[in-house]
């Protein structure tokens, strides 16, 4: 494992969750620009991402089995900095070669990710939590400590496990039809979400999350990056999500604009078993028409344009509204106008267009 | 389009996530099926009419809900404007057999002053060696909820079909029973598409009008 010993700093950064597991307490170096590159950037690293046995390359090197308080290592606020530590990922690399203990392996066999659909499901039992994620072991006995020596609560670790499993399950079957997305680089999705997650616990993953990710890492290739530009972009998306409560301005101020500027539809939807709640509209919003338009060319360059704007101000001259997803969204409906209108359709007729 | 409908009902479909709630919909309405769909978010819509008895058909507006208890405040409002639901579980996954008291409680709760007709679905019935639930485990709940039940596979186009029907027919008894019955500003039971309504009386006196067609 000595030959993979000296990594440059920009990989300890991509390593995110890994590095996060791993039970290393040192705080590195500051920052630097080359930080990022992308996992493939290094062939030790893409031992580990795209290892046949990731059970393996996850297992500390330092624990054989006995799980103590350091076992786990969860991400923190001061993540970035714990990713600078060389440490992270030479003691990541090199538990490489570590077989999983049988202790590990059978507290593994948790139930299955839906286990913890409803809310009101007990958190995690006793002081062992462990998510099986293809092999990424996690267990604990006592509170862990961080890099930074804080000590996480248990209910804070319960948290945090059971959004590993809702990320789990919806990165199973994100985009999967895209040729982007192979195991490799579902990891990588995996990686990001489970590091954001982590970051904004209060929030905690939610379904639609992994849709906003992808066509980030899709362009950018590389773990940090997109961390980076779906942690801005999720400053301006958190509030369509149902904790954010911007879902019903959206709906309202669709029902104005249609009103407004097209009167003799919004009459038609009126009458026609009322759909002025705009509800076919939902996913457009939530995922900045990402399912709608994604897999176009045309697609990509809408939502890198809104990543600009996003985490540079409106600068951009076809930005320029901050409203600007409704007059997409009324272009949309606007495509189907006349023939709703001369069909005279009520919602039901409507669901095959949206 | 013109397909005559005497009634439209609106159906919910709900359950924990992955348990199969959008691969149903999608066979059943579009005859289709992939092994991995994208996760629901909010809310997504089906449409299709069924045929209940020759000549009468109903058309299903179908409203498939995202699993995840965190759109649960967007879902609970949508129940109080359906008519029937699916409460489908995954037989290989018995969790989300365990919720199924807590999705009727919910449902339950958010629907008054109306009613849901409710079919329990046990869905995946294709993965025979996976199975975590057995019928009679089901029947016995479906006894207790007071609902019907099925089993179903979408990937194997198992009862998919019967399961729309049952629950469509079951409804359609109670709206002729008087059970149910077609309210203002309620959008379960839309009374449908007769053509000769929409005919001035002077149209409909014209001999001759009828189209054979």
């Amino acid at each position: 494992m000595t030959e993979v010993k000296p990594p440059e700093p920009e990989d300890a950064k991509v390593i995110e969750p890994e590095v996060a597991k791993a039970p290393q307490t040192e705080v590195g170096g500051a920052p630097e620009a080359e930080e990022v590159k992308t996992l493939e950037s290094n062939g030790a690293e893409v031992v580990e991402a795209g290892s046949p046995d990731p059970e393996k390359a996850k297992v500390p090197e330092g624990q054989d089995g006995t799980p103590d308080a350091q076992e786990i290592k969860a991400p923190d606020a001061d993540i970035f900095k714990a990713f600078e530590a060389e440490e992270a990922l030479v003691i990541s690399m090199a538990s490489s070669t570590i077989d999983t203990s049988d202790a590990l392996l059978t507290i593994e066999s948790d139930e299955s990710p839906s286990a913890i659909e409803m809310e009101e499901i007990p958190m995690a039992k006793g002081s062992i939590i462990s998510w099986d994620r293809k092999g990424t072991s996690m267990a604990l006995g006592g509170l862990p400590v961080s890099s930074i020596g804080t000590t996480y609560s248990q209910e804070l670790l319960d948290m945090y496990t059971i959004n590993l499993h809702r990320i789990e399950k919806d990165v199973q079957r994100c985009d999967r039809n895209y040729w982007y997305f192979t195991p490799a680089n579902l990891e990588k999705l995996r990686n990001v979400m489970c590091s954001y997650v982590w970051q904004h616990l209060e929030i905690g993953y939610v379904q639609g999350m992994c849709d906003l990710l992808a066509p980030l890492l899709v362009i950018l290739d590389d773990e940090a990056m997109a961390f980076s530009c779906f942690t801005e972009l999720m400053k301006r998306m958190n509030q369509n999500f149902p904790h954010g409560g911007a879902m019903d301005t959206h709906f309202a101020n669709m029902r104005s604009l249609i009103q407004i500027l097209d009167s003799e539809l919004f009459e038609l939807m009126h009458q026609n078993g009322d759909y002025t709640h705009f509800y076919f509209c939902y996913r457009w919003f939530l995922l900045d028409f990402k399912r709608e338009l994604a897999a176009t060319a045309s697609g990509h360059f809408v939502f890198i344009a809104w990543c600009g704007e996003t985490s540079s101000g409106n600068n951009m001259d076809f930005t320029s509204s901050g409203h600007f997803v409704l007059f997409i969204a009324l272009a949309l409906v606007e495509i189907y106008r006349d023939i709703i209108l001369e069909n005279n359709m009520d919602f039901t007729d409507i669901i095959k267009f949206f | 389009m013109e397909a005559i409908w005497i009634y439209q009902f609106r159906l919910i479909v709900i359950g924990d996530s992955t348990v199969g709630k959008s691969c149903l919909l999608r066979r059943f309405t579009e005859g289709k099926f992939t092994d991995i769909s994208d996760p629901t978010v909010g809310v997504d819509f089906f449409a299709r009419l069924v045929e209940i008895e020759p000549g009468k058909r109903i058309k299903l507006q179908l409203w498939d809900t995202a699993g995840q208890e965190r759109f649960r405040s967007i879902t609970r409002s949508y129940y109080r404007n359906s008519v029937g639901g699916l409460l489908v579980f995954d037989l290989t996954n018995r969790r989300s057999f365990e919720h199924l008291k807590d999705w009727l409680e919910e449902a339950k709760m958010h629907v008054q002053p109306f009613q849901i007709v409710f079919l329990l679905v046990g869905h995946k019935c294709d993965l025979i060696q996976l199975r975590q639930v057995s019928r009679e485990e089901a029947e016995k709940v479906a006894l207790a909820f007071g609902m019907k039940y099925i089993e179903t596979s979408a990937k194997d186009t198992v009862n998919v079909e019967e399961s729309f029907t049952v629950l469509t027919r079951d409804i359609y008894e109670r709206v002729k029973r008087g059970e149910i019955s077609i309210q203002e500003d309620w959008e379960g039971v839309k009374s449908g598409f007769v053509p000769n309504v929409v005919h001035s009386s002077e149209e409909a006196v014209k001999p001759g009008r009828r189209c054979p067609c």
